[in-house]
């Protein structure tokens, strides 16, 4: 480990060129993601061992030029000026070198050390490329490598030539393009300002021509740093107005078109001199693979086949292991409620941190499965295909093509789906995406349909569920106009993408993609999510001791002793000692005669038989039963019927007990609090805590509904439910408040990625907000809509 | 009129090529186009449009570029004759 050398290298290339195949291929498990300083492009960055030295090797975003068209390209080009790597490794696709060469071209003009890493020669070689690699070395005064980065073919050569580079032993002088004439003096005249007028310090990082060059571009970000940095910026800037009003008059077009056009004329002058075509226009495996899928007739049915596999995988398969985990979680959460005997401690570790850590937990599976479809997709070249498929259609919505995907998965879950929005470039588009698309009705507000529907319209609850999932559909695609109209207005970003050539994913790549996103979520998002369901725990369970309305240990123990004196009595009578009632011997043959005759009617109504049969086999039982014991049924009934009874009393006072502690816990106060505000919409207190607690997670809605409505723990619970909600609810309320659900505040988890992802606490509070809003508006018009109309 | 000759690159004929002559875009969406290469000069084939009929699928310097035919609008091509 002594005396290693350490250096800081950097990957920059454009998408679709194996930029992150290569930093794969180098850094292997040695890297961690993370974002670039206060925006939400992703920063990756790993280390590397190679003989006596050690990289730090940073993977640039993926770029096809140096503009402040986006952010990546901003945070790029600031990264390799202001942080000065040692050496810059440019990828380029040699299937595709001519184009590719346009960012090279760029990168040459900062002036600083590079090498061209000559990726994917196997391919350019089946195309009929033959690439003279001297030639090119000479021409763009780089060292260039070929290689096969999928395959690792080349990247000890590459590292090598770093190697020699740091060691001193070749020299790197990049060759940079002219303008002409006009430009060139042009540049050397604002060069000559810029120098008197900049600090030293800002001289040493942006170098005075290549920002010359940018504000004659008339590139804003560039604009920006000379009025924030440089004294007299104004006459600067004037000047450069005037220079490039006299170069457009002199040749016809803006300078900043004349510099792009001579770029390229520099590339393909490099690509022309270097590259010979053997074969030519031979027909390839990705025009043949899109004569299908991307096709008038099949391409839409494999779209939607593709997009239907992908969800039916996430959430089928993803099911199957979050079975598993709440299992787990409840395994556990029982385990420490039998070791734990403090109450409230019981209840933090059980209720708060065991059921907040498991509620993070249980989306792992469905999210590791879903970004593994996602970088398939992605790594094949098919995601750019959806999206050029299904733009038509979003576009008219006012969003991308690529928001169709997390669109469709917000079906399944909302968290997943906000995450999935990274694959939309265009920061506007993703944040309409992900504004809207918690309308989408997820699987965990599925539940409280299905008790609405179930309990009001039995007979269309099918109907009435799709007509919610439309509503959420159809308000989407209302607030992506709208929102488009008046957060955005303007010029909607453009939809110029490249259609990249079909690829076989390497393993590795999916792997790591898939690992990434996994921890991601859980060490960023699982942080909010935690905090805040142990503050909804906290609203819930808090006050411990609320002063209730009756003395409910009194009320217990009267009723335990009213048992204890009835089955004492029934001892006496059937002359056993008071404590052996249940192992008194002809009881304990009745209990299985009945228990036998209940399982035999049980097969029988399956079967859709009559019960005649089990009932004479009763019969005959109990009166062989009464022969031994004569005079002992009409006790074992009494007794039965004791039984049964106690078990009632206690369930209905545990659920009393239950319902006036949520009443009175915080969040009850708070939904007593809050209530005043949905009454408008038909909501009582009850419907209020219900939805505060949704804020978890929404199908914990049912849940407390069941809690607030004092059902107990009766076996049939469900139908309890829907009875008592019944005679406390029209159809009309219970219809605003499914309606009420879809709209509101999306859960915890939601709000804790939509954080992250967006990466402000500005649109996070926003989307909060604008959900909660609109629920109230459309329930209200539903609700007293239907009142004008008498539905209520 | 210096359009006399030109079409724009939204209304080629599948399978048909041309040279961009002119770009009638401002602002982002013409840097764009030029980082993909829609520069003056470029050859451009016009290969599908999608299943819906927009965005248009065009191959320029060696790529396939997807592109809105209401963006397509504002370059301007020297159709080659075949």
């Amino acid at each position: 480990m002594m005396g290693k050398k350490h250096y800081t290298l950097c990957i920059a290339g454009n998408p679709n060129s194996g930029k992150t195949t290569l930093f794969n291929a180098l850094t292997g498990a040695k890297q961690h993601v993370g974002n670039w300083p206060g925006v939400t492009v992703e920063k990756k960055e790993g280390t590397v061992e190679f003989e006596d030295f050690t990289f730090t090797l940073i993977d640039l975003p993926g770029i096809y030029s140096l503009t402040a068209y986006s952010l990546e390209e901003v945070v790029s080009r600031d990264f390799i000026l202001r942080e000065r790597p040692d050496l810059v490794i440019n990828i380029v696709d040699a299937t595709n070198l001519e184009r590719n060469l346009y960012l090279t071209t760029q990168l040459l003009e900062l002036g600083v050390p590079m090498i061209l890493a000559l990726n994917m020669m196997d391919e350019a070689e089946k195309k009929g490329f033959r690439i003279k690699v001297p030639q090119l070395e000479k021409l763009l005064g780089i060292p260039a490598v070929p290689m096969v980065a999928s395959r690792g073919i080349g990247t000890q050569d590459l590292l090598n030539t770093v190697k020699k580079f740091l060691n001193g032993e070749i020299q790197i002088s990049p060759r940079r393009p002219t303008y002409r004439r006009e430009i060139e003096n042009a540049v050397k005249d604002l060069e000559a300002a810029l120098r008197t007028h900049l600090p030293g310090e800002f001289q040493k990082k942006y170098p005075p021509r290549w920002l010359a060059l940018k504000l004659l571009e008339q590139d804003e970000e560039i604009i920006g740093k000379i009025k924030r940095n440089a004294t007299d910026s104004d006459a600067i800037l004037r000047r450069v107005d005037a220079e490039i009003e006299k170069i457009t008059s002199i040749l016809g077009d803006d300078p900043e078109t004349l510099i792009a056009d001579q770029r390229y004329g520099f590339a393909s002058g490099a690509f022309k001199e270097t590259v010979r075509m053997l074969l030519k226009d031979r027909i390839n495996l990705t025009d043949q693979i899109d004569r299908v899928l991307t096709s008038r007739i099949l391409g839409i049915p494999f779209f939607l086949l593709i997009i239907w596999g992908s969800f039916q995988l996430t959430f089928t398969l993803g099911n199957i292991p979050m079975n598993w985990i709440s299992d787990g979680f409840n395994f556990l959460g029982t385990l420490f409620s039998h070791w734990i005997t403090i109450p409230w401690l019981k209840s933090l570790v059980v209720d708060g941190i065991i059921g907040g850590v498991g509620s993070v937990l249980v989306f792992l599976p469905n999210i590791l499965i879903l970004f593994l479809i996602i970088a398939l997709l992605e790594d094949t070249g098919y995601m750019a295909r959806a999206a050029f498929i299904s733009d038509r259609v979003m576009h008219f919505f006012g969003l991308h093509g690529k928001s169709f995907i997390p669109m469709v998965i917000g079906f399944g879950c909302n968290v997943p789906a906000v995450m999935a929005t990274r694959v939309l470039e265009n920061n506007k588009d993703r944040v309409i995406t992900i504004l809207v698309l918690t309308l989408m009705s997820c699987s965990a507000r599925l539940p409280i349909y299905v008790l609405f529907a179930g309990a009001f319209f039995p007979k269309h609850a099918g109907n009435v569920v799709f007509s919610i999932y439309l509503l959420g559909i159809v308000l989407a695609i209302v607030m992506a106009r709208i929102f488009r109209v008046v957060l955005f207005p303007g010029e909607s970003a453009p939809f110029v993408m490249e259609l990249p050539p079909y690829r076989l994913p390497t393993f590795k790549g999916l792997m790591i993609h898939m690992w990434d996103r996994g921890a991601m979520y859980v060490q960023k998002a699982g942080t909010v999510i935690l905090a805040g369901s142990m503050l909804i725990w906290f609203l819930s369970s808090y006050p411990a001791h609320p002063r209730l309305s009756a003395d409910y240990a009194r009320l217990f123990h009267q009723e335990t002793a009213r048992h204890e004196r009835v089955l004492a009595q029934i001892a006496r009578e059937a002359h056993v000692p008071a404590g052996q009632l249940t192992t008194y011997p002809p009881f304990r043959q009745y209990d299985e005669a009945y228990e036998a005759f209940h399982r035999r009617s049980q097969e029988l109504l399956k079967k859709q038989c009559a019960l005649t049969s089990a009932a004479s086999v009763l019969k005959h039982t109990l009166e062989g039963i009464q022969s031994h014991y004569p005079n002992t049924l009409p006790i074992y009934q009494a007794y039965r019927q004791e039984m049964t009874r106690y078990q009632e009393a206690m369930g209905r006072l545990r659920a009393r007990l239950a319902a006036e502690k949520a009443s009175k816990s915080y969040a009850g106060r708070l939904g007593k609090f809050v209530a005043p505000v949905l009454h408008p919409l038909g909501f009582d207190w009850r419907n209020t805590i219900a939805l505060i607690s949704g804020l978890v997670a929404k199908e914990i809605v049912v849940g407390t509904m069941g809690v607030i409505y004092k059902v107990g723990d009766a076996k049939n619970e469900g139908e309890k439910l829907m009875e008592s909600l019944r005679k406390n609810m029209t159809p009309l309320t219970a219809y605003v408040f499914m309606v009420f659900s879809l709209i509101y505040l999306p859960c915890i988890a939601t709000i804790g990625v939509i954080r992250r992802e967006l990466n402000s606490w500005k649109w996070t509070l926003f989307s909060a907000s604008y959900t909660t809003v609109l629920a109230w508006i459309v329930s209200f018009i539903i609700y007293q809509g239907g009142r004008l109309l008498r539905l209520g | 009129m210096e359009t006399d000759n030109l079409k724009p690159l939204s209304e080629l004929l599948p399978g048909e090529k041309g040279v961009i002559r002119k770009m009638r875009t401002k602002g982002a969406i013409r840097r764009r186009l030029m980082d993909m290469g829609f520069v003056g000069g470029a050859t451009v084939e016009f290969e599908k449009t999608a299943p819906l009929g927009d965005p248009m699928e065009i191959l320029v310097k060696g790529c396939h570029v997807s592109i809105r035919k209401e963006e397509a609008r504002n370059v301007l091509i020297e159709v080659t004759p075949s």
